[in-house]
């Protein structure tokens, strides 16, 4: 099965579903309410009933407003954070935000600029220092800034009493200002394409993004991993295509562990399809496991 | 020497990243005056600290006139009455829609305080002898937050002026005096948001 085809009609999907309720509206008359959905990332209303509510907004809101939530604030998020966990924290990023999605497209398509821009860094360098070329500045930073990231944008929402990231977030800045008008997360997101564009590596996903950081952190919680099976030669094709770091899959790599259980994992399948000696698959593994030894 | 290419390119993408960056702060650095939350808002910085920016209240609202500020407190719920009042719901679908109580259940409408309706009197025909009582007339809240006073006119033995008056005390803010009120550019009656 083509795993990442399917994760990104995924992908598309949700960005339809967010934005039905309006098509609904222009189109049939009907009001938002009383669509079968209707909200933002942060929190949405399906069937008229059920809540959800995105987890980390929660958190901000609580650490911001310092008081006891509404039921509805902590029914809404544990909602979501379960069905996660059922998954892998990270699946949110994989499968389900709409900027992983344009930073996916952005790559793409500014492939063969990212390719021009390293050849001419590598002439560059050969004529100016040893031969080598400057390191990517998304790979001078630790995967688990992110998470760092997460908790500093908590301790700035307790100390300016709003929930900040809210504020600028470029995740879902389409549905935002659509649905609301509040288009500050579009600017972010295009100042974050552009970077994407010229300073390759995925550094906003991979790095920076404070929504990733919180669900890397609770990420090794889930029930779904990538497992290796012995045999592997070592080529790096599964980390040249890894959408979330190269560097989670180094324990299955060297021998160190069958299991990749780093939080990061989006379970985007990417590293399944591309390991030539069929080794990877994506199989149901109890969390928080020790590493264990691959059998020689 | 010349600067090579791939330099140049990746210093005007962060230049334009930078500039986008400083529009960005300084055009939503700007403050502005009070806001006109929507019913059963909690006051001002619990709104702020409580409000999850999901644009549900705006969604559920069966008129669509909430809109969403682009200023410091980005994307928090408000209304321009004159362009779209709150109609006082009998079931307030904006509350319950709201997932975070940034807007609190109400008991009933007379329970909302979005505000107080304020008459500019310089402005106001009424008080210039002639009868409009618009304001008086389309207030869901007749007779209790809004009255007709009489009195004689100044000077005139005969007429009369009909002067509507606000009871701060029962008023609750939902601008549909200010949205129906005939005068305009100013308006002669407009909302004062709680907490202003």
């Amino acid at each position: 099965m083509r795993l990442n085809i399917v994760r990104h009609i995924v992908q598309c999907l949700i960005i339809v579903l967010f934005l039905s309720p309006l098509i609904a509206e222009s189109f049939l008359g009907i009001l938002p309410s009383d669509w079968f959905f209707f909200g933002t990332l942060s929190s949405s209303t399906i069937l008229g009933s059920v809540v959800i509510v995105d987890p980390f907004v929660a958190l901000q809101s609580i650490a911001a407003s310092k008081q006891l939530p509404a039921a509805s604030l902590i029914i809404g998020s544990v909602t979501i954070l379960v069905l996660y966990l059922l998954i892998r924290g990270r699946v949110f990023c994989g499968w389900v935000c709409p900027a992983n999605l344009i930073f996916e497209i952005v790559e793409f398509c500014a492939r063969p600029l990212h390719r021009w821009l390293r050849n001419q860094e590598r002439q560059i360098a050969r004529k100016t220092r040893d031969g080598k070329p400057r390191a990517r500045l998304a790979s001078a930073l630790s995967r688990r800034v992110k998470i760092i990231v997460a908790a500093g944008v908590l301790v700035l929402c307790a100390l300016c009493g709003i929930p900040v990231f809210e504020l600028i977030s470029p995740i879902g800045a389409t549905f935002r200002g659509l649905v609301m008008g509040a288009w500050v997360g579009i600017w972010v997101l295009l100042a974050l394409v552009v970077l994407e564009i010229f300073y390759p590596g995925r550094i906003w996903c991979r790095k920076l993004c404070p929504l990733g950081g919180f669900y890397e952190f609770i990420g090794r919680l889930g029930f779904f991993s990538v497992k290796i099976k012995p045999g592997c030669t070592k080529c790096d094709k599964c980390k040249i295509v890894c959408l979330c770091d190269p560097s989670v899959l180094n324990p299955v790599i060297q021998g160190s562990d069958v299991v990749v259980r780093a939080g990061d994992c989006m379970l985007c399948g990417k590293c399944v399809k591309a390991c030539p000696d069929d080794l990877l698959s994506i199989k149901p593994v109890l969390p928080l496991g020790l590493p264990k030894q691959q059998s020689k | 020497m010349s600067i090579p290419l791939p330099s140049v390119l990746k210093g005007l993408a962060a230049l334009s990243v930078g500039i986008a960056a400083g529009y960005q702060f300084f055009s939503t650095g700007t403050t502005r005056k009070a806001l006109l939350r929507p019913p059963g808002a909690l006051d001002e910085p619990e709104f702020l600290s409580h409000c999850l920016r999901c644009g549900k209240c705006g969604l559920a609202c069966p008129y669509r006139v909430i809109k969403y500020d682009d200023s410091l407190s980005q994307g928090t719920p408000y209304l321009i009455a004159r362009e779209g009042p709150c109609r006082l719901c009998d079931d307030f679908p904006c509350i319950a829609a709201c997932p975070s109580a940034a807007l609190a259940p109400v008991a009933d409408k007379r329970a909302v305080k979005m505000g107080i309706a304020v008459i500019d009197r310089d402005l106001c025909i009424a008080l210039q002898g002639m009868r409009c009582e618009v304001c008086y007339r389309v207030c869901p809240l007749i007779d209790e937050a809004i009255s007709i006073e009489y009195s004689l006119r100044k000077g005139d033995s005969h007429h009369a002026i009909f002067e509507p008056v606000i009871n701060a005390e029962k008023c609750v803010g939902c601008g549909i005096c200010e949205e129906r009120c005939i005068i305009s550019d100013p308006v002669a009656i407009y909302m004062k948001p709680r907490g202003s």
